[in-house]
């Protein structure tokens, strides 16, 4: 009995813990902003790194210029849109298409595919040898 | 074991060899993209077809500058930096082209310097006698929007003010005739000349 | 000189390691002994041969001969010795020297061992196998990445020096060794793999040194993941530690695997499970550090660490397909052999947990993948351009890893077949009472961000359960002897269930470092600040002044640093110096932060831009929480692999208990 109660009583605590968790108090400053939308954009001169993650000059410069546009009130749309513009899908750093999202998609799909699949098995060769308590000690 | 657990374990090991005959075939042919992958590099060129950038930059002799006023002439700019050793490489190229087009009425050909030092810079112009416009965007506002990701990179833009060409790297002498054309409008190349 | 001696030094390994190969085949198809002994020994003249060609390397860099084109293009007169010598893995041709040195000794090693096996084939085959892979490196050195190629026409009397990256830090010369000593340690794992293919001896023999091996790579490849993210840290300037760049993602790929393989060749010791899946797991791991070294060394990526374009990239690719082919016709050859001996039980067993874990750690390995490969593979077949980095990783990486974290808390405390429900639901009341408080505090204490709060409260879980585990065993221990004191039992439990404490020890080290990663990606705070010379500004708790600027010129590279007085509420805490270094034959400007470490936090000082005409600068600054913590899980983690490994005083507690380590269920501990 005492035992339940405190299930119930973790369960509401990390439900209610969760839930004021995703309220996000910290106010959406140019800095905060830029530093979002450099998140997304790769910088053009390095492999795969987005631009708040180089150090490259061209990171720097365009860094800059994500902050002129913020401070000039452009949307994140038109922003992204700007550098899509100039540079191609190439420039963002998570492909849009469906395609691709399918593809990159896989490998979550493949772990669950084989916890399904690992259950299915488990259920067609029947109940095995070995029961849950057997082999207790 | 049990009689009928034979057939059973065959069938596993059927299911076994069909399950690594599958993850061979789907690595054979990861490994085979690799390979055509090797000479691969990314020349994004989403630029091409959009009309000049307006930002201002600087010329050598201090003056304001920008693209758009060599609106009605066919345009060549070629992006490059005194410490950058291809761009070394590809000057005797430059100069024989830009030769060869001196006297022609309808063209203009612009070098471009983001990342260097004004005084690097003159004393290569100075040295080789460098004889077309050399401007500098210390700040890459130009080359940025531009989307230049490299050095050397040379673009073609037509009269119209059309950004009709863009080529990675090193040119010879009869890709610059292309890119000319091109900036001409005789031809209607995207991308690579 | 160097060049005569390196080359021949060369040739001699590259003729040693086929030979070895062949007199060792020719031995087993014989059955002469003096063929297997003169295969063995092969080794030996394969590390000396190595030894002499780094040792002709480090001269020839030590002593600037310039007529080296290696030298000439990496070495300069005016770099520090230090760097000079590291410059030896700063290029190509330079690592895979060092690669093959590694691989050597570790050939050696092995080798000692085969020789006290001669009737052993998968000894015999193992040794094979490692030849074969140590003349494909040797034949590289010969071939494309020649290392000992003299510049044609007259020597320079200076070269350029290694890349300003490359001499910017100390960790530059521990952080690369230690990645390819965890690399490289691979090859042995997976030949042991291949030979038991070959011979169809799949039995338990060769499990334990399977684990210590695996154990020993994945410890140091740890360390040179960590190190990287130091390095990184300290010296790149962007405030972060880790950005999904392609060389970076090669070497977590291994890494996962080789991990899945340490927890999944425990269930195969104890129950004679997974045996295809671990044979698959010690052919993916190696396979996954040749398709890494293709990644960084074949120029179809370029990063900070990417060497240029060179001409190995088709050479390093037919050696995967040899080595992908093989283990993959080996595993399929063999299928009845690895058949299992029963099946994985139900409920709440370890080995369950186990597979989740292993499904888990593959997956994570399995999306770096897809996601690094996926750009190149996408331009091929369409022709079209995208990319995938951090927002992709980050978006799939961190579900994977808070469920890794919860299997790492529940699957300790689990027994081997199964657990009844009650009593696991006993051991785990506790640490998830403490998991459900911590995210309750870190909730009031003002943390946001799902993923933030969960990983917090997941850390504390896995922690808790690891010291109730050893705290249970320690108060039995107590309890049964009767003693008062508390640091016998402990020292006595921790010695008889070593291996067992030193994983959970890995795990507590694990789980720091999820608090760290979570806190400084998630609070992470970036401030850019333009400051005259005298004045003072604060910034977030702390206030900078900006005392002057140094300046400091070589015959390489101009260093202009700033002086940035740092105090937080009134308390001086030095001065800080952020520097930027141009340096002009490369055209390249290198940033030097400055990072004040506290356990807190880190106050991470970079120089933005240097004094412009009046004499003012910019400057980032950013406050890193918990980074420190980074650093020290990772040194949690490999100090847990070493105890975890260090040669058990067995034989002594075998011979006086005639026990084997238990292959029973029972995971009751045996009493010294």
């Amino acid at each position: 009995m005492t035992g339940r109660v405190a299930l119930v009583v973790a369960t509401v605590a990390v439900v209610g813990a969760l839930a004021v968790a995703q309220f996000d108090t910290s106010t959406a400053t140019t800095f905060a902003r830029t530093e979002h939308l450099a998140e997304q954009i790769r910088c053009p001169v390095c492999d795969g790194v987005s631009v708040a993650g180089s150090p490259s000059d061209t990171a720097r410069a365009i860094w800059d210029d994500i902050a002129d546009r913020v401070d000039r009130g452009e949307s994140d749309e038109q922003i992204i849109g700007v550098y899509v513009d100039r540079y191609g899908d190439w420039i963002l750093l998570t492909p849009g298409s469906r395609g691709a999202r399918v593809v990159l998609g896989l490998p979550l799909l493949a772990i669950v595919a084989a916890l399904v699949a690992l259950r299915l098995r488990r259920r067609a060769l029947g109940p095995g040898v070995e029961g849950p308590m057997e082999e207790r000690s | 074991m049990s009689g009928d657990s034979q057939p059973r374990a065959q069938a596993v090991g059927r299911n076994r060899r069909l399950a690594v005959g599958v993850v061979g075939l789907a690595m054979a042919a990861f490994i085979a993209l690799l390979a055509s992958g090797t000479v691969a590099s990314h020349q994004p060129r989403a630029i091409v077809g959009d009309p000049v950038p307006d930002t201002v930059v600087e010329t050598l002799g201090g003056d304001a500058f920008t693209l758009a006023d060599l609106r009605g002439d066919a345009v060549i700019v070629n992006v490059w930096n005194s410490w950058c050793g291809p761009c070394r490489q590809e000057a005797p190229v430059l100069e024989r082209f830009h030769d060869r087009h001196a006297d022609d009425e309808d063209f203009t050909m612009v070098g471009l310097v983001h990342d260097d030092t004004r005084s690097a810079v003159e004393d290569w112009v100075t040295r080789r006698g460098v004889p077309w416009l050399i401007v500098l965007d210390p700040d890459r506002r130009l080359a940025l929007d531009l989307a230049v990701i490299s050095q050397p990179e040379t673009y073609a833009i037509d009269a119209s003010g059309r950004i009709v060409a863009k080529h990675y790297g090193e040119v010879t002498v009869a890709q610059l005739e292309e890119l000319l054309a091109a900036a001409r409008g005789s031809t209607d190349v995207r991308g690579d000349a | 000189m160097s060049a005569a001696v390196g080359t021949l030094a060369v040739t001699t390994g590259l003729g040693a390691s086929v030979t070895g190969a062949v007199a060792l085949v020719v031995g087993l198809r014989t059955g002469a002994r003096h063929w297997l002994r003169r295969g063995v020994a092969a080794a030996l003249v394969l590390a000396m041969a190595a030894v002499v060609a780094v040792a002709a390397m480090e001269w020839a860099l030590v002593t600037h001969d310039f007529s080296l084109t290696y030298v000439a293009e990496h070495g300069s007169r005016s770099t520090p010795l230090l760097y000079t010598v590291a410059s030896l893995w700063g290029a190509l041709e330079g690592s895979i020297l060092l690669w093959a040195l590694i691989l050597t000794v570790h050939a050696l090693i092995f080798s000692r061992r085969v020789r006290r096996h001669l009737d052993d084939p998968v000894a015999i085959w193992a040794l094979v196998v490692t030849f074969v892979v140590a003349a494909f490196f040797f034949a590289l050195m010969a071939g494309p990445a020649d290392p000992f190629q003299s510049v044609a026409g007259i020597p320079a009397t200076d070269g350029p020096g290694p890349n300003p990256l490359l001499q910017n830090h100390p960790l530059m010369a521990i952080h690369p060794p230690m990645l390819y000593l965890g690399y490289v340690g691979f090859t042995i794992p997976f030949a042991i793999g291949m030979a038991m293919l070959v011979t169809g001896r799949v039995d338990t023999r060769w499990l334990s040194r399977l684990r210590t091996t695996t154990l020993a790579a994945w410890a140091f490849l740890t360390a040179g993941i960590v190190l990287g993210a130091w390095w990184s840290y300290e010296v790149l300037g962007w405030g972060g530690y880790f950005a999904w760049d392609p060389v970076e993602n090669a070497s977590l790929m291994p890494w996962f695997t080789a991990t899945a393989y340490l927890h999944s060749v425990m269930v195969q010791q104890r129950r004679g499970l997974l045996r295809v899946w671990n044979l698959s797991l010690l052919i993916a791991t190696f396979a996954l550090t040749i398709l890494g070294t293709f990644l960084t060394r074949s120029g179809v990526v370029v990063s900070v660490h990417a060497f240029s374009q060179s001409t190995i990239g088709p050479w390093l690719l037919a050696f995967l397909a040899v080595v992908v082919f093989a283990g993959v016709a080996g595993v399929a050859w063999r299928a009845e052999l690895l058949r299992d001996d029963s099946r994985v039980a139900g409920g709440l067993s370890r080995e369950r947990f186990f597979l989740g874990n292993n499904l888990l750690l593959a997956g994570f390995a399995f999306m770096v993948l897809v996601g690094t490969t996926y750009p190149m593979i996408v331009q091929v077949v369409t022709g079209r351009e995208l990319s995938v980095g951090e927002p992709y990783f980050e978006q799939m990486g961190i579900p994977i890893g808070l469920a890794l974290l919860t299997i790492m808390a529940v699957a300790p405390v689990l027994s081997w077949s199964a657990a009844p429900r009650d009593v696991v639901a006993r051991r785990l009341r506790l640490p998830a009472a403490i998991g459900v408080a911590t995210l309750v505090t870190a909730v009031m204490a003002g943390a946001r961000g799902t993923a933030q709060v969960v990983a917090f409260a997941l850390a504390a879980f896995v922690v808790s359960s690891a010291v109730q585990q050893f705290g249970a065993a320690v108060r039995n221990r107590r309890r049964a002897r009767g003693t008062p004191t508390w640091t016998g039992p402990i020292v006595q439990t921790f010695r008889a269930g070593r291996r067992r404490y030193a994983g959970l020890l890995v795990h507590v080290g694990v789980a720091v470092i999820a608090v760290a990663l979570a806190a400084s990606q998630g609070y992470a705070r970036r401030h850019e600040v333009h400051l005259e010379q005298g004045q003072t500004v604060a910034v977030d708790g702390y206030d900078l002044t900006y005392l002057g600027p140094t300046t400091d010129v070589t015959e390489q590279r101009v260093r202009i640093g700033a002086r940035v007085g740092v105090a937080r509420d009134g308390r001086s805490l030095g001065v800080r110096e952020p520097a930027l270094s141009l340096f002009p034959q490369m055209g390249q400007t290198v940033g030097t932060p400055s990072v004040a470490t506290s356990l807190r936090e880190d106050l991470y000082l970079t120089l933005i831009s240097s004094p412009d005409r009046s004499g003012a600068i910019t400057l980032g600054a950013f406050v890193n929480p918990l980074v420190v913590w980074l650093w020290t899980g990772g040194g949690i983690m490999v100090i847990g692999a070493a105890i975890g490994m260090w040669p058990v005083p067995a034989p002594r507690q075998r011979a006086a208990g005639g026990r084997r380590p238990a292959r029973s269920a029972s995971r009751r501990e045996v009493p010294a």
